[in-house]
């Protein structure tokens, strides 16, 4: 009987932890998450400006603009661009060295926070490792797969 | 003609191992009337996988682009190594690959193992199985000496970001412990219907190490190869394909310690069995997630989906017959008390931590996939979630990881163990107060990490003492496991340091200006145009000073493949045991005087690969021990 106290113990020890690890495992988990919309989802929802998120569509043609811009003392490139999902578009603006694979005409995925209306400031411009390749999530924008296919 | 061999050879390999199939399926219905000799079927199996994967790297270095793999992912300009790299470098051949380690193992365990021959027929029936679902998934899905008419003249190009010698061998490596698990899938499995003898833990052994150390290189040669090649600064970026790659690795980390155990004192037996199971469950499930393509990653590849179904099916029946297994088990092992403060109680800690690690990593995941699925929702887990977990779960770790190795089998007490190190307190304070003194400015989390990694370091350290001081050598085994821990110690300075600590500046940057990051000043000196074998270079050169010094001048770079149209940037780093300058160069601004550059300080970097070297020696001492002493 003794032994068997000590073993209901130990387990429901164990259960204890386990459950608060999962609380803090789920708790974490929602604060982390990022969100994935088209342009115009961006459009339709409410999205908070200091929510980071993942927008995703094809980068118009001839949209790319460079301009110099200076913070701190130093010059910066600030890059703008346009992602269309040929409904709604979104004027994207980055910081920083595009991926060697981006291009005019092709899709990409960048996270960063929504500003103003139609303004989206992006920290991290998605890289491709093959060119081939279309993130599931920009195929499977419906007015994308009308457009293209 | 000399692909159409390789596909014949391929397909007496599927032949011939689906006897071994047919057998494990049917072996309840009526063994006697199908008796096989299963090395043998091992023998035949690796010898036709061998030559069909030598007459496809044939193809390649002959550029045969009438092969649809060999037209599409080489071309003839390519050099030579990168011909012949090119054979894993896409899909197909990188699952040839895979078949072709599956099937070397299932040689190397006919060939060179204590077992019985009985124990090795059995483990064998059950390896041959798995290639032979393998084997059909190549021919099935993706076959490698498919052909296509008229083919083209000249070849496409092997993606740019892999012609290069760190991901030339990666994949291998990577495989190499990947697949590994196979045969400890097969041998555990093996023996759960053998009725688990104990001498099982012996044959498991030695391979547990290798296919270990091989992961453990895989993942270091991944890491180093997307930290200088992307030209992101940054080794490690939480993403699906490089967590694919670490949830074996903990597992098998864990029964890496309990095996040692179980070697010594007969128990946890079961937990081998199970942990096995899992490791070869998860390196699948890391397959799949890579293959199918059905998560966001930024190390994604164009991908098909039937793929995708065929490993989710082969993961399914493997994993399903694995358990199946374990629940049928005959065994009855006898229980065990174990207390906290003992060396069986510590590895237990250090089981149940790095499983919850695998969980939270798995769970971060595959999160993504279960919310399409059910909410028809997009999203994707960012790094600061592992990392928020990591972070409190590793103190506990490296406590446990401090105080375990001073542990005495059986029963020990906290108050003698901690007057056993009490020299070893004294020198953490001592160790701490140093890091805090050097590092004073710098955010509390750094200091707090890099103290702790020092404290590894040291207290393995204190353990070689100890035996000097008692004037014995040091035990082959421990001293591996000093090598081992002193390894993550290191990884731990290493990856604190570049990721707390990294310095980065972004600009547009003139000839002639110099800029200053950390103590070094950073003169741009201009840009050169350099031709390659089979691409064309803007070269950036930058003279770097210390102290108004030359010590080195950096040369990072731009390449443009002719080929396929495709840009990489090559970094330059200039390494130092106190951190790495990391330069990558941009686009040029119009008025043709400013380059956009990049450039980070990333403190202590070069521990993370010297550390990864210790974990992988220690490994390897290790496997020698498990060799020798059989």
């Amino acid at each position: 009987m003794k032994k068997k106290n000590k073993r209901l113990i130990t387990i429901s020890i164990f259960m204890v932890f386990f459950t608060f690890g999962c609380a803090i495992l789920l708790f974490n988990l929602r604060e982390n998450l990022i969100f994935f919309y088209s342009p115009t989802e961006v459009f339709e929802k409410q999205i908070e400006t200091t929510q980071m998120i993942r927008v995703g569509g094809m980068v118009k043609d001839e949209s790319l603009v460079k301009k110099i811009k200076t913070i701190e003392g130093r010059q910066l490139e600030e890059i703008s661009f346009v992602i269309t999902d040929f409904e709604n578009e979104l004027v994207i603006s980055y910081i920083g060295i595009l991926p060697d694979l981006f291009k005019e005409g092709q899709g990409v995925v960048v996270e960063g926070f929504l500003k103003n209306v139609g303004k989206f400031e992006a920290r991290t411009v998605l890289a491709k490792h093959d060119e081939n390749y279309m993130p599931p999530e920009i195929k499977d924008i419906k007015s994308i797969k009308d457009n293209k296919i | 003609m000399i692909s159409e061999i390789g596909f014949v050879f391929l397909t007496l390999t599927l032949v011939i191992s689906s006897f071994s199939f047919a057998q494990l399926i049917y072996s309840h219905i009526n063994s006697r009337l199908f008796v096989l000799n299963h090395l043998k079927i091992t023998n035949l199996i690796f010898f036709f996988t061998l030559s069909s994967f030598i007459s496809l790297t044939y193809s390649f270095l002959i550029s045969d682009f009438s092969l649809n793999v060999v037209a599409q992912n080489s071309n003839s300009q390519l050099p030579t190594i990168y011909k012949f790299t090119g054979v894993w470098g896409n899909h197909e051949g990188s699952i040839l690959l895979w078949l072709l380690v599956m099937t070397f193992f299932g040689f190397l365990f006919s060939k060179n193992s204590s077992a019985t021959k009985e124990f090795k027929n059995n483990v064998l029936k059950i390896q041959n199985s798995l290639c032979f679902l393998v084997v059909s998934f190549i021919i099935f899905t993706s076959n490698p000496f498919e052909k296509s008419f008229p083919y083209p003249i000249e070849g496409g190009d092997l993606n740019p970001l892999l012609q290069d010698p760190g991901l030339a061998i990666h994949p291998p490596f990577l495989y190499l412990g990947y697949v590994g698990f196979s045969i400890i899938y097969s041998i555990s499995v093996a023996a759960l219907s053998d009725g688990v003898k104990n001498y099982f833990i012996k044959i498991l052994k030695p391979w547990v190490f290798i296919s270990w150390i091989f992961l453990t290189c895989g993942i270091g040669l991944g890491s180093w190869w997307a930290y200088y090649e992307l030209g992101w600064g940054g080794f490690w970026f939480w993403d699906p394909v490089e967590n694919a790659s670490l949830l074996p690795w903990l597992t098998a980390s864990a029964l890496l310690h309990t095996i040692v155990v179980a070697d010594k004192k007969k128990i946890f037996i079961n937990w081998t069995i199970i942990l096995s199971i899992l490791t070869f469950i998860l390196s699948l499930l890391g397959t799949f997630l890579v293959r199918s393509g059905v998560l966001v990653s930024v190390h994604a590849f164009a991908n098909d989906p039937t793929r995708g179904v065929y490993i989710l099916l082969l993961l399914a029946s493997i994993s399903f017959f694995g358990i199946f297994k374990y629940i049928n088990k005959n065994i009855q092992l006898r229980r065990v008390d174990i207390t906290l403060i003992s060396r069986e109680g510590m590895i237990s800690l250090n089981n149940i931590f790095m499983l919850s690690l695998t969980f939270t990593i798995l769970v971060g995941t595959i999160y993504p996939l279960f919310a399409s699925v059910l909410f028809n929702s997009k999203i994707s887990v960012g790094a600061p979630f592992f990392n928020s977990i990591l972070m409190p779960v590793m103190f506990p770790f490296i406590a446990g990881m401090i105080i375990g190795p001073y542990t005495k089998w059986g029963k020990d007490d906290l108050i003698v163990l901690l007057n056993r190190i009490k020299i070893l307190i004294l020198c953490f304070f001592i160790i701490s107060l140093l890091v805090w003194y050097l590092n004073y400015k710098t955010p509390i989390l750094s200091i707090i990490f890099i103290a702790l990694g020092c404290w590894i370091v040291f207290s393995s350290l204190f353990e070689v003492l100890q035996f000097i001081n008692k004037k014995i050598r040091v035990p082959k085994k421990i001293f591996a496991q000093i090598t081992a821990h002193i390894g993550i110690g290191l990884l731990i300075i290493g990856a604190t340091g570049s990721s707390i600590l990294k310095q980065e500046k972004i600009q547009f940057q003139e000839v002639g200006q110099s800029l200053k990051i950390k103590n070094f000043d950073v003169e741009f000196l201009g840009v050169k145009k350099i031709e390659g074998p089979n691409y064309i270079s803007q070269m950036g050169v930058f003279s770097i000073k210390k102290q108004g010094e030359q010590i080195k001048i950096l040369r990072p770079e731009k390449r443009f493949y002719n080929a396929g149209k495709q840009v990489t940037t090559e970094a330059a780093i200039h390494s130092s045991i106190f951190g790495d300058l990391y330069i990558a160069i941009g686009d040029v601004h119009e008025d043709k005087t400013k380059w956009t550059t990049r450039i980070w300080f990333n403190p202590f970097t070069i521990w993370i690969w010297i550390g990864v070297f210790f974990l992988a020696s220690g490994g390897s001492l290790s496997f020698i021990n498990s060799l020798s002493r059989k």
